[in-house]
């Protein structure tokens, strides 16, 4: 068994990767696939944790986060490819249309 | 006799009620409707008296009301006063006004609106009469202001003309000042009186009630004078008399019966009527004569330089006013009621006949009114009456305005020394200024082709002469009226002295004589220096007080207004509503700086709030 | 039954939704019967009330939310009975003015009779809840009504009046959620609170608290000084049917609302701030007076002299004695008369001549000799001319006020001089003088839909002027079970 503490940092790892990858990348697909690592983060966790107390709640969990990972990125690419059909630009700092 | 009083009382509103939403289109039967109303309140009047003096006990007094606005602590009540007091004012209102009445509707014929007229005029009555028949200060007030709207509609009458309208608005206004003294004074007293446990408005119960607790002087003297300032005001005392020479803007008749009959007098009747109250307090009484005595020399003075026959009758209303005022302050209400009466009828007449002078000759200035033949043969009846009435103003024996005038000057010569100088002085400024207007109206016959038109001038018919030979005939008769039953129970008159009667007379024919001379040959009055403040100037101006008037109301009042309306548009719109709009407009674009638009901006908030709670979180949860 | 006073106008609103624009005669005829139906219904209300009775008559009682004690409850005590009679005329009177209205006149209709039932709504509601329900709801149509079929700044007006009344409102809201909450019986009854409060008020604090919050809150529509400015400008720029709904009715809401909530609930609070209260009346009754002096626009003047009167009602509820309280109720109704029939005036000269300033007319007795003897007896009435009852009125506020503030009931009476000023100078430009021949197609009011209006509000002015007892004697037992 692997102890839980080494998943909590490798978790923890991804998930501050994929959030400063969040905030940091201007491409949107990059910001999506970031969105992505952190889903993965989360789903590693839940499914190690599982482990942990031996039941199959954080299984069960991680293959609904899958699903709706799938779902998310298929409309999350969607918006992405019109953006870019209608804008020419993928580049968040240039997407400042609904500024207040 | 109650009955008898409430008919009195009614019958003129129901005809002006009547007259208002049946006959505005039918003038003549509109008139013939209040005269025959007012005729009919005399009647009442007349049958009231003999009621009054077959009652067994001296001097009663009978009262009767319903309540008008029940509740504690004090009920509002509208109610009849009857006693002596009431009865003469009942039956100088009713019986002149019924003349008045008939003579308007010889002089208002030709003016079609004249059921408005009648309407109006019969309100008035109703007004008036319920100011006699009042029993407490409520609905004394109440009257009052009624006739003061009575004035104002009859004042303008002739409302496309713009120096009536100015002229009803200036009197409602002046007369509105007094009102709110009144008031005030009326509060003061019922505030004192509730406080001590015996609130009332009711006249017969707070003079008893007098009798057994007294009320701090400063405030008796406070609500005597808030009482007087309103009686100054609708007797047209200085310094609210400005409004009664401008009144002379309305139909002859209107000055005659409101401006110098009624009207007017109501200011003196409640002076009699409140007498108790003011009796109480010396200081009170002082102003009072002070008052009187002034503005019977001011006015008396200032008709010296009129040269329209209203406005010298109007000013000479303001003198006598003063006079009854006077002898009121000086504690005499006996010889102010009296001259009140006399008064009424000598100055009903001559604002009657003088209306029947204008209504032939067609104008108003003195100055114009000569004709080739003489009044005395082409209007004989309206000169003889004429000149009664101005000798019983003069004071001439027997006339009734002799003894009035005896009374009053009687009672000053008990005063201070200087109001009977000024009592004095002004009987000889009587007999000038009507010495003046006789002699050049009727003593000098006109050599000018241009008066051609007034050769015609002819007397006026029946409806408009009867009146005036019956008013001349009371000019002469009134003296000897008895009027003790009536106004017994206030004061007496003074002993007869011979000698002040003498001097008197002489004064008066002095002025007459004095008049007459200057006058005689003369076709027209100087024109006016440039200097100014000479006499004549000073008088001509009225002794400034429209002009100080005027000036208050443009650089005061006006400017009070214009501080209000700048306050209001510029510091509460423009800072407060306004301010607080900016104010939020620049806030807002403060915060719109936050919603930059940037997606990965909103993350980072995200972000940190979420590790803000988190950490919240942990730390609550280890301790 | 007294729930039909809000309804039948709401479902009148919804059939004139219901009906096509193009019938431009049946949308009136529905306005004027739903109007008339209430009117009646309140005269048998009228009717049928017993003064002697204590308590709320006509009670009923519909359960809405028992969780949180909201309940549709209604009832007329003497004050409100009175309100809910001003309310009857003056919707009465103002919807002939409404039907004659030439742009779009389904939709002003339709927010006309929702306003109409709203303000039913207000005065007969005893549920704190439904009380403030309603209290909102009148305040929605006016923003459009003022917004679009007003005059010269009439986005600005409605702005104005909406946001200013609504920030009132909400302060307001506070405290009555405040009450409800502090009450601990988790219920919006008021005749409940009232009744519980009566035995077991507040302590001092918080009956201060909550007094201020209600005096501001509802302070603001009742045109306190200095939460007033609204007023005048808000008059200006409405049509005349919401100038008349409003200076007449709706502005009576605010002293209403602070009989009800803040006098009957919280009397020392009320003890508390009414020195305040009667100060800043008085300047009110005074600033707004001459301010109205300097107005050259006729709707401006009687905005600001709408603010001066209501000085004098909250004068006389600061007073806090039955005769000044009663004055108050009763000026309450007859202002509310006399400036609906104001603005009928001056909204049928502006109808014609689309000029409404004090300057610009003269002469009108001769021309239109109706429209200026209604002008004359309105602006008579203002000044507290006896014969109609706002002299009644303004006399018992200021004999029941004397005792505790002389020096402002003195203020008070001076008010009474100004407010004769400015409205017979009025009276002389636009009624008297020569006729003004720009204005020769002005049409006097003949047929009887024009006059009826006038002579239903000055009648009821004159009626009750002569017999103030007609309405004291509901009033008074009201008031007298309201004081401590």
């Amino acid at each position: 068994m692997i102890p839980i503490g080494h998943v909590l940092i490798v978790s923890g790892i991804l998930f501050s990767i994929g959030l400063a990858g969040l905030l940091i990348r201007r491409n949107i697909l990059l910001i999506l696939l970031s969105i992505e690592l952190m889903m993965n983060a989360a789903n590693l966790l839940l499914i190690a944790g599982s482990a942990l107390h031996g039941e199959a709640d954080g299984q069960i969990t991680a293959f609904f986060v899958m699903v709706i990972a799938a779902v998310e990125v298929t409309v999350g690419l969607a918006v992405a490819v019109l953006l870019f059909r209608t804008r020419q630009t993928v580049d968040t700092y240039d997407i400042k249309w609904l500024k207040g | 006799m109650i009955t008898l009083s409430w008919a009195i009382l009614w019958t003129p509103f129901l005809t002006a009620v009547f007259i208002f939403f049946f006959l505005l289109s039918r003038p003549r039967a509109a008139g013939r409707l209040a005269t025959c109303g007012m005729l009919a309140a005399f009647l009442c009047a007349l049958a009231l008296l003999w009621d009054y003096l077959s009652l067994k006990e001296a001097r009663p007094v009978l009262e009767s009301s319903i309540l008008w606005i029940p509740f504690a602590p004090s009920p509002v009540e509208f109610g009849v006063l009857i006693d002596g007091l009431t009865i003469l004012m009942l039956l100088i209102v009713t019986g002149i006004g019924s003349l008045i009445f008939l003579y308007s509707m010889s002089y208002m014929e030709r003016d079609e609106s004249c059921g408005r007229y009648f309407a109006c005029l019969s309100l008035f009555a109703f007004s008036m009469l319920g100011i006699v028949l009042s029993n407490n200060f409520i609905q004394t007030f109440i009257f009052w202001e009624l006739v003061g709207l009575s004035s104002y509609l009859l004042i303008g009458f002739w409302f496309e003309k713009r120096e009536a309208a100015t002229a009803g608005k200036k009197a409602f206004l002046t007369t509105r000042v007094g009102d709110v003294g009144m008031m005030i004074g009326i509060l003061s007293l019922f505030g004192y009186l509730a406080s001590r446990g015996i609130g009332t408005f009711n006249f017969l119960l707070i003079e008893e009630r007098l009798q057994t607790i007294s009320i701090p002087s400063p405030l008796l003297y406070a609500v005597c004078l808030g009482l007087f300032l309103g009686i100054a005001g609708k007797s047209a005392q200085a310094p609210l008399h400005v409004w009664l020479p401008d009144a002379m803007e309305g139909p002859t008749p209107v000055s005659a019966l409101i401006h110098a009959a009624t009207m007017v007098a109501a200011g003196v009747f409640l002076l009699a009527r409140l007498f108790f109250l003011f009796a109480q307090s010396p200081a009170a009484l002082l102003v009072i004569a002070w008052t009187g005595g002034i503005t019977a020399v001011l006015a008396g003075t200032v008709a010296v330089v009129q040269n329209d026959i209203k406005k010298i009758l109007a000013y000479s209303t303001l003198s006598q006013l003063g006079y009854m005022v006077l002898a009121l302050g000086l504690g005499n209400p006996y010889a102010g009621m009296f001259h009140l009466t006399t008064h009424a009828f000598f100055k009903a007449l001559l604002f009657l006949s003088a209306g029947s002078l204008i209504h032939a000759l067609h104008t108003q200035n003195i100055w114009n009114m000569r004709t080739q033949k003489g009044l005395l043969r082409s209007m004989p009846i309206t000169s003889v009456t004429f000149f009664i009435g101005t000798l019983a103003l003069m004071g001439i024996p027997p006339t009734s305005g002799y003894f009035s005038k005896e009374s009053i000057l009687a009672a000053a010569s008990h005063g201070s020394p200087v109001l009977f100088i000024l009592a004095l002085a002004n009987v000889f400024f009587t007999s000038f200024y009507m010495g003046r207007l006789c002699t050049l109206v009727f003593f000098q016959k006109s050599h000018s082709a241009r008066q051609n038109h007034l050769h015609t001038a002819r007397e006026s018919g029946w409806k408009m002469t009867i009146p005036l030979i019956i008013l001349a005939g009371f000019s002469i008769g009134g003296g000897f009226l008895p009027l003790h039953p009536f106004l017994g129970a206030r004061g007496h008159s003074e002993p007869h002295s011979n000698t002040l009667a003498l001097i008197s007379i002489a004064l008066a024919g002095l002025g007459f004589l004095f008049a007459f001379l200057r006058y005689q040959k003369k076709s027209h009055e100087h024109e006016t220096l440039d200097s100014w403040m000479t006499p004549r100037f000073i008088l001509e101006k009225k002794y400034f007080f429209d002009d100080v008037y005027d000036a208050f109301i443009h650089f005061v009042q006006e400017n009070i207004a214009r501080v209000s309306d700048l306050f209001e548009r510029r510091v509460v719109v423009e800072g407060g509503m306004n301010g607080s709009a900016r104010l939020t407009r620049r806030l807002s674009r403060l915060v719109r700086t936050l919603q930059t638009g940037v997606v990965q901006f909103y993350a980072l908030f995200f972000a940190a709030g979420v590790t803000v709670i988190i950490y919240v979180l942990i730390l609550s949860g280890k301790s | 039954m007294i729930f039909l006073l809000t309804w039948i106008p709401f479902v009148a609103a919804f059939l004139i939704l219901l009906t096509p624009s193009e019938k431009k005669s049946a949308l009136p005829i529905i306005a004027k019967t739903a109007c008339l139906l209430t009117f009646l219904l309140t005269i048998g209300f009228l009717w049928r009330f017993r003064p002697d009775q204590p308590g709320y008559q006509f009670l009923i009682r519909i359960e809405w939310f028992p969780a949180f004690g909201i309940a549709y409850q209604a009832g007329l005590d003497g004050i409100n009975m009175t309100l809910c009679l001003l309310h009857a005329l003056v919707s009465l009177a103002g919807v002939f003015t409404a039907a004659r209205e030439k742009k779009r006149l389904k939709e002003y209709l339709f927010f006309y009779l929702i306003l109409v039932g709203a303000i039913y709504g207000v005065f007969t509601c005893l549920d704190l809840f439904f009380l403030y329900l309603f209290y909102e709801t009148t305040l929605i149509p006016l923003y459009p009504m003022i917004g679009i079929w007003g005059s010269k700044n009439k986005e600005y007006g409605a702005m104005q009046l909406t946001l200013f009344i609504t920030a009132g409102a909400a302060l307001a809201l506070f405290g009555i959620l405040l009450l409800y909450q502090k009450t601990g019986f988790g219920t919006f009854d008021l005749i409940r609170i009232t009744e519980h409060l009566k035995n077991a008020p507040f302590a001092a604090h918080d009956q201060n608290f909550l007094a201020a919050l209600i005096l501001i809150g509802f302070g603001v529509i009742a045109s306190l000084w200095p939460l007033h400015s609204w007023s005048p400008i808000g008059y200006a720029a409405a049509p005349t049917s919401v100038s008349m709904l409003h200076a007449g009715v709706l502005k009576k809401m605010g002293p209403y609302l602070i009989l009800r909530i803040a006098l009957a609930c919280l009397p020392a609070g009320m003890a508390h701030w009414s020195t305040l209260l009667a100060v800043l009346s008085g300047i009110g009754i005074l600033y707004a007076g001459y301010a109205a002096i300097s107005q050259k626009d006729l709707k401006f003047m009687v905005g600001f002299s709408s603010v001066s009167h209501m000085g004098y009602v909250l004068l006389g509820i600061a007073a806090m004695t039955v005769t000044s309280v009663s004055g108050a109720v009763l000026l309450m109704f007859s202002h509310g008369v006399m400036a609906a029939a104001m603005f009928a005036v001056i909204g049928f000269i502006y109808e014609q001549t689309h000029a409404r300033g004090v300057f610009d007319f003269g002469g009108l007795g001769k021309k239109a000799p109706f429209i200026s003897m209604s002008f004359i007896m309105a602006s008579l009435a203002s000044l507290g001319l006896p014969g109609f009852s706002n002299f009644v009125a303004e006399l018992l506020i200021f004999i029941g006020s004397w005792e505790k503030s002389p020096v402002l009931v003195g203020l008070a009476v001076l008010g009474v001089l100004i407010t004769a000023i400015y409205l017979l100078r009025a009276v002389q430009h636009v009624c008297y003088g020569e006729f003004n021949p720009k204005w020769n197609q002005l049409k006097d009011a003949v047929t009887w839909q024009e006059k009826f209006p006038f002579v239903l509000l000055l009648g009821a002015l004159l009626l009750f002027g002569f017999w103030p007892q007609g309405l004291l004697r509901l009033i008074q037992p009201a008031v007298g079970a309201m004081l401590p």
